[in-house]
């Protein structure tokens, strides 16, 4: 696909974007991206598999819930399988036999979040290995070595990375700066542009200038696609909402803007009404775990076990085409809530719902009747109207009234 | 040797020949797997249900009516129901005289014929053992082992008195269980009995306690014993072995007489992080490669996944193996799924093995039609 690419300046990306529909009211918008082992539709969730495995399923199982783009975690490939494996497998993808397109992170929010004792210099992230106790450095450079192995259609720059709700401003204005010292270090130890996506990530914390200032100064870099970082991280909804909401307007509208952490469904109905193509989380494979299955109303999952579910021989969702609702009852589910199989059922159904939920947000920008479907889905998931202020204040920027 | 083959009917009008493999389900699924997963593969639809989650929720299936195999997503199976689950070793000293202890989940339930049939009638299977006493380790007490043997006859009669009188168990087969633990004596008068009695077929139960230590039967120890109670049977029925079984041990009790077997011995290994590597097949090996340090002329049943030397070993489990793990994975992701602790680990053994012990059965069944089973008997 990238071979294909036209000019000179288009074989510096292996990307292509392009926007097919934008709503009339909000900023949301429909799009394809083509990618070296994908063409994605957008505004798209990824499902996330952090080693090299989407929780239990096999690859041909993500097939056939059309599941295009996945995400891996740096960190925790680097250490296993580990960079020398992952090169003579020939990259993560056939590693994992996973034909389509892969995504990811840098490494450091893992650093950050998983080790008491990273420590954050210019240089890089220093930290104790959690395998063999010895020292390691995590610098733009090797953050960009390992993601060149795994060889993921999008790769992440390293950024350095604080909590939103850190409470020292003179650490933030640092973090932003070297953000953007550290996309440059990326850039140019990033040998193939032409297979690979280098997305760099708006930092800034909660300060609207300090938002707009750094996504300025990463949108004069031209990379192929943009993330929003640093946020979903426990901060007010309303401060969350606002930062993307400011981030997007700074962004071009030719290009991706990744939302990094974000999977609710009332989130991801929010964000891409600001104008959000890309989304990640945990949160639908690891709640599968604990016995969760998503459903598209109030409210919003169903604890399959819980005893109220011992005789209900419904599937989880009627409408829901996934393999698990056209087998499976609730009942079933419930009755083997402790083996493997159960998590793996549910697995299949919370990654099915996701990405049904996305595609119907999708078709609706096509249609342009995106503003009512949002006040259907809001009212379905809150039928007594007492919708979530943060979600009052974000629709209403872009125009749409929850009544 | 004795040679048995012989046509297993099955609802729905399927047969099948043995001997056979049941798959063992536990809880209500193939371990981790799932009616997905399980169609990436071959195999018979032939299942082994342990009793206690099925008598732990009979009022679920009774409410549900469509019997067992349709709640589990796996409609029109062969279904073989038993009061204990052979993967998971027996908890000694619960049964009381009037019942007997099944445990799911780490829950107790104390079971009499009168519920176990209540759970047989919800459950609806192809065929059900009897209720019965199996509570005889190596050292049980002579009271004990004969306390076993009547205690099952008993069940077994009021099984069957329950099950006659019940139009919707007319085309279900019952077995009979064959107890008495290490003792001639029982042994002989249990087996005497039961033979008298109109079951379809037996379980040769009681020699072990269950789990995965139930492969490490004492041959010589309960040698003897098998082949007495086994003369004493007749030709034409079934029997059905339960427990942990190596591809040598498979052999030994076919070569003696049993039928039919449960897969236990697949889940054993796959917990293990084993990748079965067996022949399988009478055809030569065309690869000497077995991956394995272990010098030639030491056979190995199986890879042990999790040591680090697979890291870097980009072949597939077993070089000649056509099953989905191996058209589609690595030795090395496997051995990285399993450092991980990743579910998928669990997931494509068991495929794997599942598939890998299937076609060592279906081996096993053309030996027994060219008389070849000698040859296989060479290879393992």
């Amino acid at each position: 696909m990238s071979s294909s690419s036209p000019s000179g300046l288009m074989a510096r990306s292996a990307l292509q974007f392009t926007v097919l529909a934008e709503c009339s009211t909000t900023k949301a918008r429909a799009s394809t991206m083509v990618l070296p082992h994908a063409t994605v539709e957008t505004p798209v969730f990824m499902p996330v598999g952090t080693q090299g495995t989407l929780k239990g399923l096999l690859p041909d199982q993500l097939l056939a819930l059309d599941c295009r783009l996945i995400l891996g975690n740096t960190y925790h490939l680097g250490n296993r399988p580990g960079v020398s494996t992952l090169k003579q497998a020939g990259g993560l993808h056939r590693f994992m036999n996973w034909p389509r397109a892969l995504l990811t992170d840098s490494g450091g929010f893992q650093m950050v979040s998983l080790l008491d004792l990273a420590q954050i210099t210019e240089d890089g992230v220093k930290f104790r290995s959690p395998y063999d106790d010895s020292e390691c450095m995590l610098t733009p450079e090797h953050s960009m070595e390992i993601q060149a192995s795994i060889g993921a259609d999008i790769m992440m720059q390293l950024d350095d990375v604080v909590d939103a709700t850190h409470a020292d401003p003179e650490r933030f204005e640092e973090a932003r700066h070297r953000t953007v010292r550290w996309l440059d270090r990326c850039l140019k130890a990033h040998q193939r542009p032409d297979r690979q996506n280098l997305f760099p990530i708006v930092q800034g914390g909660l300060d609207v200038d300090k938002r707009k200032d750094c996504a300025r100064r990463l949108i004069e870099r031209d990379t192929p696609g943009f993330a929003v970082g640093g946020l979903s991280g426990g901060e007010a909804k309303d401060d969350f909402w606002r930062m993307v909401h400011v981030s997007t307007n700074e962004l071009p509208k030719n290009k991706p803007r990744y939302l990094m952490g974000v999977g609710f469904a009332v989130d991801l109905v929010v964000c891409s009404a600001l104008g959000i193509d890309m989304y990640d989380c945990v949160f639908p494979t690891r709640t599968a775990r604990f016995g969760s299955a998503l459903i598209m109303k109030h409210p919003g999952a169903l604890n399959l076990k819980a005893r109220a579910f011992r005789l209900d021989f419904d599937p989880i969702d009627q409408e829901c085409p996934c393999f698990t609702c056209q087998n499976h009852s609730r009942a079933y589910i419930h009755s083997i809530i402790h083996e493997p199989s159960a998590c793996h059922l549910i697995t299949v159904h919370n990654v099915a719902f996701q990405l049904r939920l996305m595609k119907t947000i999708r078709q609706n920008i096509l249609a342009d009747t995106f503003p009512q479907f949002i006040q259907s889905f809001m009212l379905a998931n809150y039928p007594d109207k007492k919708y979530p202020m943060w979600a009052i204040n974000a629709l209403q920027a872009v125009g749409v009234q929850l009544s | 040797m004795s040679r048995r083959t012989h046509l297993l009917p099955g609802p729905y009008g399927q047969s099948w020949t043995t001997p056979l493999l049941l798959t063992s389900l536990k809880g209500g699924a193939v371990p981790h797997l799932t009616k997905e997963t399980l169609a990436y593969m071959e195999i018979e639809p032939a299942f082994l249900a342990p009793a206690a989650p099925i008598v732990q929720q009979t009022e679920v299936l009774e409410k549900y009516q469509k019997g067992l195999t349709s709640f589990l997503g796996l409609p029109h199976q062969f279904s073989l129901m038993t009061p204990l689950d052979p993967s998971v070793p027996d908890r000694p000293g619960f049964h009381t005289q009037k019942s007997v202890a099944l445990w799911h989940n780490g829950n107790k339930t104390s079971v009499t014929p009168e519920m176990y049939m209540r759970g047989v009638i919800a459950a609806q299977p192809s065929a059900f053992v009897a209720l019965c006493d199996s509570e005889t380790p190596v050292g049980a007490s002579n009271k004990r082992k004969g306390k076993a043997v009547s205690k099952s006859l008993d069940f077994l009669d009021r099984c069957l008195l329950m099950k006659a009188s019940e139009p919707r168990l007319s085309d279900s087969l019952i077995f009979g269980a064959i107890e008495g633990g290490y003792d001639a004596q029982c042994r002989a008068f249990s087996a005497k009995e039961t033979v008298q009695r109109p079951v379809d077929g037996f379980l040769i139960d009681g020699f072990h306690t269950n789990g995965v230590t139930s492969g490490d039967l004492i041959w010589s120890d309960a040698q003897p014993l098998l082949q007495s109670i086994l003369k004493a049977l007749p030709d034409s029925k079934p029997r059905l072995y339960q427990g942990s079984c190596s591809p040598k041990m498979t052999l030994d009790l076919i070569e003696i007489g049993i039928d039919m077997f449960e897969s236990s011995y697949v889940f054993h290994e796959t917990e293990a992080g084993h990748g079965l590597i067996f022949p399988n097949t009478l055809k030569p090996v065309t690869s000497p490669d077995n991956g394995c340090h272990a010098s030639l002329d030491k056979k190995v049943d199986f890879l042990d996944l999790k040591d680090p030397q697979f890291k870097d070993d980009f072949s597939p489990i077993h070089q000649s193996c056509t099953c989905y793990s191996c058209r589609k994975h690595t030795r090395a992701y496997i051995n990285h799924l399993l450092a991980t602790k990743e579910m998928l680990g669990p997931v494509l053994l068991m495929i794997h093995n599942l598939h890998h012990y299937q076609i060592f059965f279906r081996t096993i069944r053309e030996c027994c039609e060219t008389d070849s089973i000698s040859a296989l008997r060479a290879l393992i």
